[in-house]
């Protein structure tokens, strides 16, 4: 089986000793192809382990929002 | 177990976190129980990516020094917000050895084959996803308020009003999706919890 994009995303996990990892998708995902599923939550870790987020203490706001 | 753990924290936050000023039940609360009663230490932060152009809106990843840390996919509604970081605290408070999967790809083809194949039943990490989304919903809207919500928009909607405008209006008073709201409140997983006699312990608060 070819390395693909997710393979090497469980790779650099598996190399920082992650232990486990959950995901809330969105209901439409389950109509995605694997494959697809499978690229895209690579692109997302792939990102975070790359640092591209930002921590913060609490949720900013729990007040009504429309976006 | 994930309902009995559930009501047992909205029970905690209604004795010692409730505030006046609080709309609604708070998960930046949760939080501060979890941290606190846990002693578990969770990371939580916001991804750079919009979840616009991604199929999830947040995942938890349990570090090698055990530390929890929970990413929100950006520019999602406080509802989301709230409804996942709740989601994702459930998965750090009923977290085991037995529920976690080391194999992306396995966990992923495992967790959709639980949903979509009736004849899978999954593995415990993938019960872990949808037991975690129980005790989200269970906290953030319990059963005992969902049957009353019902009777409110069943009355509401004979009157004449619009059911997609009653169903936001509930959500909305939650701070809870709305796409959440529906399918709590619809008959497939109203009958599950009717089935295990959940109302006994469910508070309607």
């Amino acid at each position: 089986m070819s390395t693909n994009v997710l393979d090497v995303v469980q790779a650099n996990l598996d190399s920082r000793g992650t232990r486990d990892v959950k995901f809330l998708f969105k209901r439409e995902s389950l109509g995605v192809p694997m494959t697809d599923l499978e690229e895209d939550v690579a692109n997302v870790l792939g990102k975070f382990l790359a640092g591209k987020y930002k921590v913060v203490e609490k949720l900013p706001s729990e007040d009504l929002s429309r976006n | 177990m994930c309902l009995d753990t559930a009501q047992s924290l909205r029970a905690v936050y209604f004795q010692s976190h409730y505030r006046t000023s609080h709309r609604t039940i708070s998960v930046n609360s949760l939080l501060q129980i979890v941290q606190n009663t846990y002693h578990k230490k969770v990371i939580l932060s916001f991804h750079e990516d919009s979840h616009k152009s991604h199929h999830l809106y947040s995942f938890l990843h349990v570090d090698e020094d055990g530390n929890y840390n929970i990413c929100l996919m950006s520019e999602m509604t406080n509802c989301w917000n709230r409804f996942a970081l709740c989601k994702e605290l459930f998965h750090v408070i009923l977290d085991e050895e037995s529920t976690r999967n080391p194999s992306i790809k396995d966990h992923l083809q495992d967790y959709r084959a639980a949903l979509t194949d009736s004849e899978a039943s999954g593995r415990d990490s993938s019960k872990s996803e949808i037991l975690t989304e129980y005790a989200a919903m269970q906290y953030l809207f319990p059963y005992a308020k969902r049957l009353v919500s019902l009777e409110e928009i069943d009355t509401r909607v004979s009157a004449g009003e619009a059911r997609k405008v009653v169903f936001l209006d509930v959500a909305e008073k939650l701070m809870v999706p709305r796409l959440m709201v529906e399918d709590y409140l619809g008959t497939e997983l109203m009958d599950l919890f009717d089935a295990i006699s959940w109302i006994e312990k469910s508070d309607g608060r």
